[in-house]
C-alpha cells in the first residue's frame, strides 16, 4: 500500500495540481473525441452564447481528477467514486488548480474509506468546480 | 404550445430517445486511448503495457478511470442527435452539463468486451435566477457481458425549454 494511504489521516492535504489547459492539445482532444458541440471548438459560437471564449468541456476537465488522485497515491483502482459540480466555465488557454483536503476517514463492509473535498480554481482565484472523492485506502 | 405540452413533448421525446438508445456495445479504441495519455502526459505504464498491468495484479491493461467521460459521451452525443430540430431549437432553448457523479466498481481491462446501458430521471422542475428549467439526470452504466457493473456515470444536466 502506498505510504500516501497508510498513513492518511482527517484535515490532510493533497498535494497541489496546476493545470494549463492548452489550446493546441484541446483541440487534439477535439478531434479525437470527435466533440459536436461548437460551444467547445468555436469562438464566435462560445461568444454569441455570451462566453469569453471557447468553453473547455466538463469531460476533459474530469480527466485530470483522478490522474492527480493516481499520481499521488499511485494505486489505479483506490477511486470508488467521484462527484464533481461545474460552478464557472473554464477557457481555453487558462490555468486551473486542484486543491483537497480529507474530510473523514470510517471504516464500512470492512473497507477503509477516505473522503476528499476538493476544488478547483483559476489563478484569479475564482472556483470554476468542486466535488468529492471517495478513496478506498483498505481493502 | 403551453408549457405543461412543451414538458409533455420534451418528456416523451426524452423517454423515446433514450429507449431508443437502450443497450449498445461499448467500442474501447486502444489507440484512442493511448493517443488520450499522450495529450494528458500520463504515463502511468499500466495503460500500455499488459505484463506490467499483470504485476500490479490486473488482469491485463486497464482504461484510465479518467477516460470514462470520453467512453459514456458518445452516447450523449446520440441523445442530442436523436433529438434533432424537435429538440434544438424545437422544444429546449439551451442545456448545461452541470455535473457528474462517477462510481467506479471494477477496474476495466483494455482486452475485455463492454457494454453501455442508458437510462433517464424524471425531469425535475427548478427555479433559479433565469427562470425555471430540468434538472435530468442521465445514467450510463458499463456492464461486461455477464451484466457485473464496473462503473457507473451518472450525468446531471439542466435544460431550459422554449
Amino acid at each position: 500500500m502506498s505510504n500516501s494511504l497508510k498513513n492518511l489521516e482527517v484535515g490532510d492535504t493533497l498535494p497541489i495540481n496546476r493545470v494549463k489547459i492548452d489550446s493546441k492539445i484541446y483541440k487534439k482532444y477535439n478531434r479525437l473525441i470527435n466533440e459536436i458541440n461548437p460551444l467547445h471548438f468555436n469562438k464566435k459560437y462560445a461568444q454569441k452564447l455570451g462566453f469569453e471564449d471557447i468553453v473547455v468541456a466538463g469531460n476533459f476537465n474530469y480527466t485530470f481528477i483522478p490522474k492527480w488522485i493516481i499520481d499521488w497515491t499511485g494505486i489505479v483502482d483506490s477511486i470508488k467514486e467521484i462527484k464533481i459540480t461545474f460552478e464557472k466555465p473554464v477557457y481555453i488557454n487558462e490555468e486551473i488548480i486542484h486543491s483537497g483536503r480529507i474530510k473523514d476517514i470510517y471504516v464500512k463492509n470492512n473497507e477503509k474509506i477516505a473522503i476528499c473535498e476538493f476544488n478547483v480554481k483559476k489563478i484569479n482565484g475564482q472556483q470554476v468546480y468542486h466535488g468529492k472523492i471517495k478513496l478506498l485506502i483498505e481493502p | 404550445m403551453q408549457n405543461d405540452d412543451k414538458f409533455a413533448s420534451f418528456k416523451r421525446k426524452l423517454d423515446e430517445i433514450i429507449k431508443d438508445i437502450g443497450i449498445r456495445e461499448l467500442i474501447i479504441n486502444e489507440k484512442e486511448i493511448i493517443k488520450f495519455c499522450e495529450l494528458i502526459n500520463d504515463n502511468n505504464e499500466i495503460y500500455y503495457n499488459n505484463s506490467e498491468a499483470k504485476k500490479s495484479g490486473f488482469e491485463g491493461k486497464l482504461v484510465p478511470p479518467g477516460y470514462i467521460m470520453n467512453l459514456t459521451n458518445p452516447y450523449i452525443q446520440k441523445i442530442f442527435i436523436k433529438g434533432g430540430a424537435e429538440f434544438f431549437p424545437g422544444l429546449i432553448k439551451g442545456v448545461i452539463h452541470v455535473g457528474s457523479k462517477i462510481k467506479y466498481f471494477k477496474p476495466m481491462i483494455m482486452d475485455k468486451k463492454f457494454k453501455i446501458k442508458i437510462e433517464n430521471s424524471e425531469p425535475v422542475e427548478k427555479s433559479g435566477e433565469k427562470g425555471s428549467y430540468y434538472s435530468v439526470i442521465i445514467k450510463l452504466s458499463i456492464l461486461d457481458q455477464e451484466d457485473t457493473v464496473y462503473a457507473i456515470d451518472n450525468h446531471e444536466f439542466f435544460f431550459k425549454l422554449n
